[in-house]
């Protein structure tokens, strides 16, 4: 028994990752129907900011920062440059994603070559709860996201332009109508977004070797726990992302890890066929 | 440009175009060169193959999937396989790849019955990576990630001999030739037309009392036949293939190659593989750095040419022409 | 008077000529063309690079002193290097140039097992000599004498006996059960075998532990082994990601009363990923001698060479080029006995025949069970945070 909840605090620590890349996939899914699959190489910037950070002044702290500031600028970029142009035909803004995944993935190579790094970790050591054992660098980890998340949760859910944002997601034109600023509202999603992906890189950097290909394994499992939790619904990406790394532990510490991505995509297709826009709240709008 | 107007097309030009194209492509050979360049050339032909495919289900009937290099990988694995197991030759295993493409096809199909627009992009994602971890795992069929090699040994076939690869490049020409009649053939027939009115407006197709369903289903078995086929001739081609090969990234290689060249044009598929093939050879480029670059053409493209260069070529010719078009009137 | 001069004459430019002639004779000079398909780039590019650089090196000490002496006629090589981009793919493309667009009939790699295994298909038709380290070889049944591929040479040692020193060090801290921890993928398979075979030898139960090979996150695995109430664990690969593990294993206390690994840098557990020597004995076992920690001054000597010739070869991996600098030498040596740069299997009987003495040691291709290379080994321990080296000489005469 203990060993299963040892599996199951192990799979939380991944599933916060998770959580984050599907906060932000399914953030800027609700309001401008793009599903951005150049996440997961987000991430992979945001590990390698937070460890050239690092690197320099020697704090994980200000990295955390840095990760999060540099990535939302990266997101504002990708948003201004790129993606406001394919506002109207959501299938362009995949597939401009994908391009976006192969000149990202590129220039972490050229960059940072593909030898794995890392860095020393912030905090090691554990603490030993009669026979359960919390790492202290996971409690950390779960702790920021989890910060990080309720944060999200709170300016969506208190502030004027958390209103603005579920208002443009509900109904856009009615939204505008209402003289809120529907552009301006989508871009910021996708600043949010990447913020998010880069605290993820973070805490990537911080449990182990990070590797310009890092981003492959997290943008599949994000995007999978996005459509699980219903794509739009940022508390059911939160509790799938958990469930998705639980899941994932559990399969590692008793199955056979090798099928792991199958079963992944598995979930993925049949939820597509069974309700194409993922589970949770609704099939036909956004809802957050 | 006023010759432009003057032309008259015949039905037969497109296809006397293809033959000609076909007749420089095949003596290419002749022009002796370099081991690096037949090679590539080889892929070119291969990969419009299979991008043709792509082209006619994307192009025509307007529907893009993420899995047409999986089935692509499913006919390469099904003539390496056989060849193998049953000793199955070029020949005989032909309509084995052939068919193993069209089933694999219209399988991927089906769920688009029932979903559309890029929920199905996405879907047909994971179909085709399921399908890459299926050809890892089972390693006892298909040799795992270690891949299986394709008996082509002193092998000739049609009075080629496959292992020569001057041989090799012209039998594959005139596949290519042939696969390109038959979808020009397939564009400008009635057939043609209902997959266009699909693409257009698929809500107007079905009033009209098109069965949307049951062509999705045919031009996605006429599509993955198609790749089918292109994934034995690159099984004979590279002598050796594995699981790495037939993954979304591929997938993504044949989107940009449609769509570099143009996704609804007969040729663009050609013309696409041209560039990604060529291009990087000609600036002696690193993968690395071509992936970049690609990557980077792939954005540009779908956002300012969606036609792709020989649309964007077309315009530009129509665009010179339409004044003085005007003046005549 | 004048005829005598003239005799004379002659009889001086006649003994100046020959000379002269044998000279020409002897002056006469070729080039023998060697081909390396190693990863210069992609995953395991700290394999690939020391291997390259050891050919690189052995064909430029060989080609300063003049060249290699064969049947009168004085040798030059000449390295083609393709870099396959630790892909599969691209090691049997870059094979079927080397072997059949440039005619070499000489190769080195690749080194890793699962590019071996395939690219040995282009190899084996053109009877071309192929040196390589790949595990895959051996656990493929390529070496074994009935095969009819006679020119593969395999470059280390049998697994079987690095197998049984790996075991012995487990059995030397009184472990009696073990977790191997590695990727899901060929190498591991060619490695699980002979581990069994030598743990059971050695009354040692032995567990595997399989991850998908992209994993950096070892919590679950080790966890997996803690249940399974292991008390040593080993790592076989990836080296780069021993911190990760070891790191795992700490944090999750898992009580162990050793971890050993293959060719792990002896710094990751001086120098841990957790800051703080590890509470548990490490040792590293190599099936060649150490770079990092040379044995013996022949080594030290080499091992400055080469830093001097390539800086790039650096770090835990670096001895991996001791599977192709003293081979190369060797294949110097067997063309000069053999008589020819050209018949491939005259070449590769004399290999199987001789013995060579490299910078790492006696080699020799003395196993009856398969034709891999018997060369030094080394085990390296970390004890209480202490560096000790330990030899494991040939077995060659």
């Amino acid at each position: 028994m203990i060993l299963f909840l040892q599996h199951a605090l192990n799979g939380i620590s991944l599933g916060a990752v998770y959580a984050l890349i599907a906060v932000g996939i399914t953030l800027v899914y609700g309001l401008s129907r793009i599903i951005h699959f150049a996440v997961g190489e987000l991430v992979m910037l945001g590990a390698y900011v937070a460890w050239e950070t690092w690197r320099l002044t020697g704090s994980h702290t200000v990295g955390l920062a840095a990760a999060a500031a540099v990535l939302a600028v990266i997101g504002m970029i990708t948003e201004r440059g790129i993606f406001r142009f394919t506002l109207r035909e959501p299938l362009t803004g995949f597939i401009v994603s994908l391009g976006l995944i192969m000149i990202l993935q590129g220039i972490g190579i050229e960059i940072w070559s593909a030898d794995p790094r890392r860095a020393d970790p912030p905090l090691a050591g554990s603490w030993d709860v009669s026979g359960l054992i919390f790492r202290k660098q996971v409690a950390i980890n779960i702790g920021v996201s989890l910060l990080v998340l309720l944060a999200a949760y709170a300016v969506l859910m208190k502030t004027r332009y958390g209103k603005a944002v579920r208002a443009v997601a509900d109904d856009p034109s009615a939204a505008a109508l209402m003289g809120v600023p529907v552009r301006f509202i989508i871009m910021t999603t996708f600043i949010v977004g990447a913020a998010l992906a880069g605290v993820g890189g973070w805490v990537v950097l911080t449990n182990g070797s990070i590797s310009p290909f890092v981003g492959e394994a997290y943008l599949l499992r994000g995007f999978a726990v996005a459509l699980i939790g219903g794509l739009g619904n940022v508390q059911g990406a939160a509790v799938a992302g958990v469930g998705m790394g639980v899941a994932e532990s559990l399969a590692a510490g008793y199955g056979s890890p090798g099928w792991n991505d199958a079963y992944v995509f598995g979930i993925v297709i049949l939820i597509l066929l069974w309700r194409p826009t993922g589970l949770g709240r609704g099939s036909s709008g956004a809802h957050l | 440009m006023d010759w432009l107007a003057r032309i008259k097309v015949s039905p037969l030009t497109p296809y006397a175009g293809v033959a000609l194209l076909a007749v420089l492509a095949y003596f290419f050979p002749y022009t002796s060169p370099s081991n690096k360049t037949l090679s590539l050339a080889t892929s070119v032909v291969v990969y419009s193959i299979a991008a043709s495919g792509l082209g006619l289900l994307w192009g025509q009937s307007g529907q893009l999937t993420l899995a047409h290099a999986a089935v692509f990988g499913l006919g390469a694995y099904a003539a390496a396989l056989t060849g193998k197991f049953f000793s199955l030759g070029f020949v005989a295993a032909l309509p084995v790849s052939i068919g193993t493409g069209l089933l694999a096809g219209a399988i991927i199909a089906l769920p688009s019955l029932r979903t559309t627009g890029h929920y199905f992009v996405i879907l047909t994602f994971a179909i085709g990576e399921v399908l890459a971890v299926v050809q890892m795992r089972l390693d006892w069929l298909t040799g795992g990630a270690n891949g299986t090699t394709t008996p082509v040994g002193t092998q000739s076939a049609f009075g080629y001999a496959l292992g020569q690869s001057k041989d090799f490049y012209s039998l594959v020409v005139l596949f290519a030739a042939i696969v390109l009649m038959l979808v020009c053939y397939i564009m400008r027939s009635r057939w043609g037309i209902i997959l266009r009115s699909i693409r257009e407006n698929a809500d107007l197709a079905t009033s009209l009392g098109v069965n949307i369903k049951l062509h999705r289903l045919l031009v996605f078995s006429a599509s993955g036949a198609i790749a089918g086929l292109a994934g034995q001739l690159f099984a004979y081609q590279v002598k050796y293939i594995a699981p790495t090969l037939f993954t979304s990234q591929t997938s993504i290689l044949l989107l940009l190659v449609v769509l570099l060249g143009g996704k609804s044009y007969l040729l663009g598929p050609v013309v696409g593989a041209l560039v990604y093939f060529f291009l990087p050879y000609a600036f002696d480029l690193t993968p690395i750095q071509s992936q970049i670059a690609f990557g980077a053409v792939l954005v540009i493209m779908i956002l300012l040419a969606p036609s792709g260069l020989l649309g964007s070529i077309w315009r530009a010719l129509h665009r010179t022409r339409a004044p003085k078009a005007g003046a005549k009137v | 008077m004048n005829h005598k001069r003239i005799l004379l004459k002659a009889i001086a430019v006649a003994a100046l000529a020959l000379p002269m002639a044998s000279a020409t004779a002897q002056g006469r000079t070729g080039v023998v063309k060697i081909g390396i398909n190693e990863m210069l780039s992609g995953m395991f590019v700290t394999v690939g690079v020391p291997a390259s650089a050891g050919v690189r090196l052995a064909v430029k000490e060989i080609n300063d002193k003049g060249g290699v002496s064969v049947g009168g006629t004085t040798y030059k090589f000449e390295i083609t290097e393709a870099d396959n981009k630790s892909s599969t793919a691209d090691a049997v493309a870059a094979m079927n140039k080397l072997v059949n667009d440039d005619k070499i009939k000489f190769v080195f790699g690749p080194t890793v097992g699962a590019l071996a295994s395939q690219s040995q298909e282009v190899v084996i038709p053109a009877k071309v000599i192929n040196f390589s380290a790949a595990t895959t070889w051996q656990s493929g049944g390529m070496l074994a004498p009935s095969s009819k591929a006679t020119l593969l040479m395999g470059t280390q040692m049998a697994v079987s006996a690095i197998s049984t020193i790996d075991i012995g060090a487990m059995k030397e801290y009184g472990v009696k059960k073990v977790a191997f921890i590695s990727p899901d993928d060929e190498t591991t398979k060619a490695n699980m075998v002979p581990f069994e075979t030598a743990a059971k030898a050695a009354g040692i139960e032995a567990i595997f532990i399989l991850h998908p090979p992209k994993t950096t996150d070892y919590s679950s695995f080790v966890t997996r082994a803690g249940g399974e109430k292991v008390d040593g664990i080993y790592f076989l690969y990836p080296q780069a990601n021993a911190p990760d593990i070891l790191r795992a294993i700490v944090e999750l206390k898992i009580p162990i009363k050793v971890f050993g690994g293959r060719a792990l840098d002896p710094q990751f557990a001086v120098k841990t990923a957790i800051g703080r020597p590890l509470p548990f004995p490490f040792y590293s076992t190599l099936n060649t001698p150490s770079i990092d920690y040379p044995g013996n001054a022949q080594v030290k000597a080499f091992a400055e060479r080469l830093r001097a010739f390539d800086p790039k070869v650096v770090g835990s991996t670096a001895n991996f080029v001791f599977f192709s600098y003293d081979f190369m030498h060797m294949l110097a040596e067997a063309m000069k006995i053999a008589g020819t740069v050209e018949d491939t299997e005259r070449i590769g009987k004399v290999l199987t025949s001789m013995t060579y003495s490299g910078v790492a040691g006696k080699i020799c291709y003395n196993n009856p069970a398969m034709r891999t290379a018997s060369l030094d080994g080394g085990l390296i321990y970390v004890r209480d945070g202490k560096i000790e080296g330990k030899t494991f000489p040939s077995s060659c005469k």
